[in-house]
């Protein structure tokens, strides 16, 4: 059993690792915008890599999903609310 | 029957109650980061001064650990202590060696006079980038005690802990697949 | 290790640990009610010298303020409903010999003393305590020069810090155990509704204290390092702070609130031998509470200088957060119609905290509407409105939790007619200081000053203010009846049934109080808790675990 454990965890490390240079390789070869729209995707995809296969999320009950995921939504609440004031600067002087 | 008897899904349930809270710490420092970022120009021009290769390094080291602990969990769950142990002290020195990168880079960049008042850009930096290490370092301790209790036989009888201490793990270096190109590659 | 020290000091049976809380809350009450007095002396006869105290220098009063708040909310509010009830009750309640995590538990109590002995501490360094409110903004908070202090905020800041920590850790320990520790019979929609309350607060505890964490570390970073997080003039913002801490600080007020209604609503359902109504639409609304919570923060910052476009959507959201509160307080009521009703202390004190909380859920909706916000912020309005919402909770619902569950702690029942003076005594002082508070505030009187009389705009509130100090110097005196009644109790008082309110929940077939690991057998559940009053049965109350050799809906586990 273990030993297709282990070959499948290897494989998931050959695809960080590609993973990696893939955005290192964007970060000096694309133009700005569209380097940093694939490198954060590519994040995103290495964080759900690891949280699926090595969290083993896949094979877990509802509850943990909604204890991974649900602190994750507030947070983007919480970027979204600091927008107006610290990106757009429409805090008054 | 002891309370612990059974225990798998305590601690399992409790980790990732734990981890819940740690997702909106680090989110926070994050979406600080970037709101203020994404709000003032000028920091790229600071981040160019980071050294993007130590951090690279890190990046693949970190990365191996998650691996090489998730190892050591399948060693765990077949009863195999010895590849648990070898795992778990691989993790281990990935872990000291993250943190040796991190301290070349910190005195490297302390050298050329950066300091975490070197303006706002540096305070994020030394802030996102010391939480993480503090982390790693708890991370750290945990691993080297389940690799001596690997070693001397006492993991067998908890063998799900290299489980949660996994997820902890995991946790960490998901912070710091954020906080690379966050920091390096923007 | 001597049995005294393995059995009440170093313990980690989840009964002990409770009382360990519950003694250390009592302390903190003690020094919250003295900074209360001091403040009040200060605001009614500025720079005179307090009875039993001496002059107030005006640092001294800024250290005041602050610590009032830091330990009303931190050191008093938290550990007092949160520890001390969840960590007695979630094990009795749900069937389990004890938390899921016991050393962990101990842990966390220990680390709350620690937290408390550095904030002791702080009062005595150079510079003396945190003096930049609760609320610690930058850069008031920033720099020593603007208050005047020394390291007494890093000290509240590293206070705060490990009593977050013991919190967290306790969450952990709450919300697993209740995940996998129900006895056989006991699923969710049986579990009784002060531990659904305490759950709930639970996770959004684990959730929102994250952003103050972080804030507090640059804050930390700022003092110490020279970093420029919140330094306007080296790129960062003093906005950010108000958003890091706010982010968690109004989620922080449901952690408090909800269980305290969990209390109220237990002990009401008990003395009004009726079952709760809408049991399930009460967990839901909570549910839907706490959601809300993460979405209103900014309606504390209405006139911070952030976005003015914000003000509209907090405050649409702020408004709708009162729904769900309402259905419950509504629920409540109706719990109260056609009911057999008694009023022994608890149950005073329970209805008590639904008078006093739905006035402070009222003003709570001036204070949330941006408009008339911009008047009343900062001002006394809204401490008027947050001390309805928190003594409410944290002091009515607390004692009526105190009063009924203190024969199930100690094995002593407490003496009810002192009980009673002490409620009505409360009642009364404390809507005498606290109601007038609100004309004050509309008078103008700004939060935190030190001296109204310096001011000729608020000469017509002065005689108020005189007037609210004197009747909180009551409020604090009657609370001697309290301490009188638990230390009598606990040596003289009348021995405890198991069962002395005939109420239904698990902890009720335990002695009183229960031994270590809780239950001789652990009990099987076969009915939710709220059975009063049927009418096929012949006593008007149903225990949830008296097997009636009759099938249940839900499967046994």
């Amino acid at each position: 059993m273990s030993n297709a454990h282990s070959r499948h965890y290897l494989a998931i490390w050959y695809w960080l690792m590609a993973l990696v240079i893939l955005s290192v390789a964007a970060a000096s070869t694309l133009p700005k915008l569209q380097a940093m729209v694939l490198i954060f995707s590519v994040a995103i995809v290495k964080a759900f890599l690891v949280a699926r296969y090595y969290m083993h999320l896949k094979h877990e009950r509802v509850i943990i999903y909604a204890i991974a995921l649900v602190p994750l939504a507030f947070v983007v609440i919480f970027l979204f609310g600091l927008f107006p004031d610290f990106v757009f600067h429409a805090t008054k002087p | 029957m002891t309370i612990h008897s059974g225990a798998e899904p305590y601690g399992k349930t409790g980790t990732w109650w734990f981890l819940s809270s740690e997702i909106p710490t680090f989110g926070a420092v994050l979406v600080a980061y970037i709101v203020l970022r994404l709000g003032s120009a000028g920091w790229a021009e600071s981040s160019a001064h980071l050294n993007f290769n130590i951090a690279l390094i890190n990046t693949f080291i970190l990365l191996t650990s998650s691996m090489t602990i998730v190892m050591a969990h399948a060693a765990a769950q077949d009863g195999d202590y010895g590849k648990t142990a070898k795992f778990l002290g691989l993790t281990v020195l990935l872990g000291l060696g993250f943190l040796a990168m991190k301290a070349l880079e910190y005195s490297g960049e302390i050298a050329h006079g950066f300091l975490p008042s070197s303006g706002i850009f540096w305070s994020f930096y030394y802030g996102m980038t010391g939480l993480h290490a503090l982390h790693v370092l708890a991370g750290i301790i945990v691993n080297l005690i389940l690799w001596i209790q690997a070693l001397n036989g006492r993991l067998a009888n908890h063998p799900h802990r290299v489980e949660y201490a996994g997820l902890y793990w995991h946790f960490v270096d998901i912070v710091w697949i954020f906080l690379f190109p966050l920091l390096y590659l923007a | 290790m001597s049995t005294f020290w393995r059995t009440r000091i170093f313990s980690t049976d989840h009964k002990v640990i409770a009382k360990q809380y519950l003694a250390l809350s009592l302390f903190w009450m003690l020094m919250g009610a003295g900074s209360a007095y001091l403040i009040r002396w200060q605001i009614a006869h500025p720079d005179t010298e307090a009875l039993g105290w001496g002059y107030i220098e005006p640092s001294v009063y800024n250290s005041l303020v602050t610590m009032h708040g830091t330990i009303m909310v931190f050191f008093v509010a938290m550990p007092f409903l949160l520890a001390v009830f969840g960590n007695f009750l979630i094990p009795l309640m749900i069937g389990a010999r004890d938390m899921a995590f016991p050393r962990l538990n101990m842990l966390s109590v220990w680390i709350f003393a620690l937290a408390s002995a550095v904030l002791v501490t702080s009062f005595f360094v150079p510079g003396g305590a945190a003096a930049a409110g609760w609320t610690g903004y930058p850069p008031l908070s920033a720099k020593n020069e603007y208050t005047g202090g020394g390291y007494g905020i890093d000290l509240w800041l590293l206070a705060l810090a490990l009593e977050f920590a013991s919190f967290l850790l306790g969450g952990v320990n709450f919300l697993t155990t209740a995940v996998n520790m129900r006895a056989p019979g006991m699923t969710w929609m049986r579990l009784p509704l002060v531990i659904w309350m305490q759950l709930i607060a639970a996770v959004i505890f684990m959730l929102s204290v994250g952003p103050t964490i972080a804030g507090a570390l640059f804050l930390l970073m700022d003092r110490n390092l020279g970093t420029t997080f919140y330094a306007p003039d080296a790129g960062g913002d003093p906005l950010l702070w108000q958003h890091l801490f706010w982010f968690f600080g109004h989620p922080e007020v449901y952690v408090i609130l909800l269980p305290g209604l969990g209390i109220i609503l237990e002990i009401i359902a008990v003395f009004a031998r009726k079952p709760v109504f809408a049991y399930r639409p009460i967990i839901y609304a909570s549910i839907v509470a706490g959601f809300l919570s993460f979405v209103v923060w900014a309606h504390h910052q209405y006139v911070s200088g952030m976005d003015p476009r914000l003000a509209m959507p907090f405050s649409i959201t702020t408004i709708l957060i009162s729904v769900p509160f309402a259905l419950v307080i509504f629920s409540i009521i109706a719990m109260l119609w056609r009911s057999s009703l008694s009023f022994p202390t608890p149950m005073l004190f329970a209805v008590g905290t639904l008078g006093v909380f739905i006035f402070g859920g009222l003003t709570g909706i001036f204070n949330g509407s941006a408009p008339v916000d911009i008047y009343i912020h900062d001002t006394y309005f809204v401490v008027a409105h947050f001390h309805y919402t928190l003594i409410s909770n944290v002091f009515f619902a607390g004692f009526a939790a105190i009063y009924y569950w203190f024969p199930k702690m100690f094995g002593r029942m407490m003496n009810d007619t002192l009980g009673k003076i002490h409620f009505w005594l409360t009642f009364i002082f404390f809507n005498a200081v606290f109601g007038p508070m609100h004309l004050v505030g509309i008078g103008g009187m700004m939060r935190r000053i030190a001296d109204p009389t310096q001011y000729d705009f608020l000469k017509p509130v002065q005689p108020l203010n005189i007037f609210i100090t004197l009747m909180a110097i009551l409020l604090i005196l009657s609370q001697v009846t309290f301490v009188v009644n638990i230390f009598w109790s606990l040596f003289a008082g009348k021995v405890a049934a198991a069962n002395p309110w005939q109420a239904n929940t698990l902890e009720w077939t335990t002695p009183s109080p229960p031994p270590h690991e809780n239950f001789a057998t652990l009990p099987v559940v076969y009915r939710g808790p709220y059975e009063y009053s049927l009418p096929e049965s012949k006593e008007d109350w149903l225990p949830q675990d008296l097997d009636l050799g009759r099938s249940s809906r839900a499967a046994v586990r």
